[in-house]
């Protein structure tokens, strides 16, 4: 028992954070500065990262619970420890934005931080989750938690009315996910992940329930990371949003949404014919959703003039191109295929994506502080001038989105799209055209946003109304000079994403893992029988 | 006719009876009974208090926080009540006996703070 | 125990009639998410929904014999009550704002 608290340290810390600085917040004096909680908030998730840091040296590449406590409900693999790693460190970086912004904003509350660490424990179990009840209750931690801090601000009503968007939103696209769940129940008899995939694997699922379950799921995710054609919601919510909640939500919710599909995906699915064998199968899905996501994207990008928006539809292209990563079958050392694994290129892009989204939102935050939910382009129109070292970052962050070479977000794509080649024989030869294509039409409105912050002189009437906090410049600051490092030397980084998704061969292919699941965990079946029932 | 479907024949049954004796009676009425409206018969309340306002009136909000309240922390005993069922069966196995204890404990515990929390919050105070 | 109840315990309903019936009570919901216009009432929308997907966990449940399906529904309801909780407040806060609960009254946010 002590041993399953072990592994699940990162999860009890950040559990252990959120309800101290719940409970601290009420006994402060009301109207006191909460700006502290964050620091204090900030700590657990800086142990927690350490914590996930030990146990990616603890364990092996297989390692999984195994102790009763847990009853097959937690997967640890490396690629939930890399995931976890991604969100802790945007939830850091986003938690540190916020120390200074939420008093401009008047709404300087202890909750903040609290729900914060709510919701990236939500996130955080989602990516480890291995039965769909915990994958279930872990997403609405996560998403229960995000619609409140949508509507922070309670008197804006930009605010409310984006939390009251997205929570109807969000919970219809719950409602999706749970009758997935359910018919994939019913077709296979079992909530576990692995013995679903074992069951279809086998044949033994009933094989029209499980593909309604399948799109079911793929639709109820698809709302989740804001994949079009599901994506209506994203940029009414991205904009009305607090800008420092938006940079959380924008990535770690994307994290959370790709590792729990990823998972579910190669785990219950991985069978190939549900895989490309037919009509439905899911890659066949997610292609048409990834260049769906990735033009429309783009498109709509190109119109925008507030920096919130513009970043919303460039969330929407960025899930078109992480979308991608789930097609590669990487090739192991001995020349096998592994269908069950990933490449590098799905967490490293995530890591990519969030550092680039942290800076940006993070200067969003600085020039809207003041204004409500200004993000337009006088908002930050002669950046340059005012503050040079906020400019250059949200200069990197924009490169970097965009994928210009010595950033993280290039060696991203570079990752993705090699990979993609390389595996299934060129098969996909055309997505990764239809995507640099993309990539080379975004150049249009992240190159503006630089243009303005430089070029522009800043207006008379409406000057930059910007928030000094140094909390705000570390995290904006920390997330370019990341975002730099991991693009000139991004091979440690890359090694261990490739690890990360390579893990997922262990703890998801039904083959290696599957027999001894079903042996070691007695199918629980009612001890009432029906016919008792009947007769008493 | 399928022999599945054959319990059911006594309620669809009852349920021509009881729609068809409903709607004799409202016939009868309507054809047999004299009808002689004056006003006082046509008010509502024809012998009581004539009504004074819509009785479609707002609630107070603190009828919703109480009701939502509640709602979350009843549906909790939901878990409680399955473990406490199982509870003596858990107790023989020796290994499973206090990771089934101090697990509901760790449950009950976040519960109780989130219960102190409503209470300094000022969520349960009337007025 | 009557005769009737006896025969009843003998000749199930079969699956497919729950799911029948589930999925009519699901696409009474996402109609009443998609087109009714007071947000009051696309949160009982909502609550169908998830009722919907209970009655499908439950008849697969007894289908397949075993209690995965029950131990979802228990957490189905207890999360379907947390976010009636924060739904309503959302309502109460938009209320505060535009003095309706009309989900067309939501116009702040458009380009």
């Amino acid at each position: 028992m002590v041993d399953d608290l072990l592994l699940i340290s990162p999860l009890l810390i950040v559990t252990v954070m959120g309800l101290v600085s719940l409970l601290v917040g009420v006994f402060a004096p009301a109207g006191s500065f909460k700006g502290w909680l964050a620091f204090l908030t900030s700590f657990g998730f800086l142990a927690a990262l350490g914590a996930c840091y030990m146990l990616w040296h603890e364990t092996s590449a297989g390692a999984a619970f195994s102790s009763q406590s847990f009853h097959y409900s937690l997967t640890l693999d490396h690629f939930g420890l890399a995931l976890c790693g991604v969100i802790l460190l945007g939830a850091l970086l986003a938690t540190l934005t916020a120390v200074h912004y939420l008093p401009a904003q008047k709404s300087d509350h202890a909750e903040y931080y609290a729900l914060i660490a709510f919701s990236a424990l939500g996130m955080m179990i989602m990516v480890m989750a291995a039965d769909l009840l915990t994958l279930f209750v872990a997403l609405e931690v996560m998403s229960i938690s995000i619609y409140i801090l949508a509507g922070f601000k309670r008197d804006s009503s930009f605010s409310t009315e984006s939390a009251m968007k997205y929570f109807i939103l969000g919970s219809f696209a719950s409602a999706i996910l749970l009758l997935g769940i359910s018919f994939t129940y019913g077709a296979t008899g079992t909530i576990s992940m692995r013995e679903i995939g074992l069951a279809v694997a086998g044949g033994d699922a009933h094989s029209e329930l499980a593909l309604f379950g399948m799109v079911m799921l793929i639709v109820a995710f698809g709302f989740k990371i804001a994949a079009a054609p599901f994506h209506m919601w994203t940029p009414d919510v991205y904009e009305g949003a607090p800008a420092s909640v938006t940079g959380f939500m924008a990535v770690g919710v994307k994290a959370a949404g790709f590792g729990a599909l990823a998972r579910l995906l190669l785990t219950c699915f991985g069978a190939p014919e549900y895989r490309d064998g037919s009509a439905v199968s899911w890659e066949t899905l997610i292609v048409i959703l990834a260049v769906i996501s990735m033009c429309a994207g783009n498109l709509m990008a190109l119109a925008q003039k507030n920096l919130k928006r513009m970043l919303a539809y460039s969330a929407i292209a960025h899930t078109g191109y992480l979308l991608m990563a789930l097609l590669v079958v990487p090739a192991s050392s001995d020349g096998e295929q592994a269908l069950n694994a990933l490449g590098g290129g799905l967490v490293f892009y995530l890591l990519a994506y969030t550092l680039a989204n942290v800076a940006a939102f993070g200067v969003a935050a600085a020039v809207g502080a003041r204004g409500v939910e200004d993000a337009g382009e006088e908002a930050y129109a002669g950046l340059a001038g005012r503050d040079p070292m906020l400019a250059f970052a949200l200069t990197i962050a924009m490169l970097s989105l965009l994928g210009i070479p010595l950033t993280a977000g290039f060696m991203g794509k570079l990752t993705l799209f090699g990979e993609l080649l390389s595996s299934g024989g060129g098969e996909y030869l055309w997505l990764v055209v239809v995507a640099v294509v993309n990539s080379v039409v975004s150049a249009y409105y992240y190159l503006r946003v630089v243009m303005v912050a430089y070029m522009q002189d800043e207006s008379a009437e409406k000057p930059i109304a910007l928030l000094k906090s140094a909390p705000l410049r570390v995290a904006v600051g920390v997330a370019a000079i990341l975002t730099l490092v991991f693009g000139i030397m991004p091979n440690k980084a890359i090694n261990a994403s490739t690890r990360a998704g390579y893990s997922l061969v262990h703890t998801s292919n039904p083959a290696t893992y599957g027999a001894r699941v079903s042996a070691a965990k007695p199918a629980i079946t009612s001890t009432v029988e029906p016919k008792d029932v009947a007769h008493r | 006719m399928d022999p599945n479907y054959a319990p059911y024949v006594p309620v669809v049954i009852i349920g021509i009876l009881v729609v068809g004796l409903a709607a004799v009676i409202l016939l009868a009425n309507r054809f047999l009974g004299p009808r002689r409206t004056t006003r006082e018969k046509a008010i509502p309340y024809e012998s009581g208090v004539d009504p004074v306002s819509t009785p479609r009136q707002r609630f107070s909000v603190k009828f919703y926080m109480t009701a939502m309240l509640f709602l979350i922390f009843d549906l909790e005993v939901v878990f409680i009540y399955p473990w406490a069922a199982r509870y003596s069966e858990f107790l023989r196995d020796n290994a499973f006996a206090p990771i089934a204890f101090w697990g509901m404990m760790f449950f009950v515990t976040i519960l109780s703070l989130g219960l102190l929390y409503e209470w300094k919050r000022g969520a349960m105070d009337w007025e | 125990m009557t005769p009737l109840l006896a025969s009843m315990s003998q000749t199930a309903i079969p699956l497919s009639w729950y799911l029948a019936v589930a999925l009519i009570l699901f696409a009474i919901g996402t109609i009443g998410v998609l087109t009714r216009r007071n947000a009051l009432v696309v949160l009982m929308s909502v609550e169908i929904l998830l009722n919907a997907v209970n009655l499908t966990f439950l008849a697969f449940a007894r289908h397949h014999d075993n209690m995965d399906g029950h131990v979802v529904t228990f957490f189905v309801i207890a999360v379907a009550a947390a976010e009636a909780a924060v739904g309503l407040a959302l309502v109460l806060g938009i209320f505060r704002h535009n003095r309706s609960v009309n989900v067309d009254s939501m116009t702040a946010l458009r380009n």
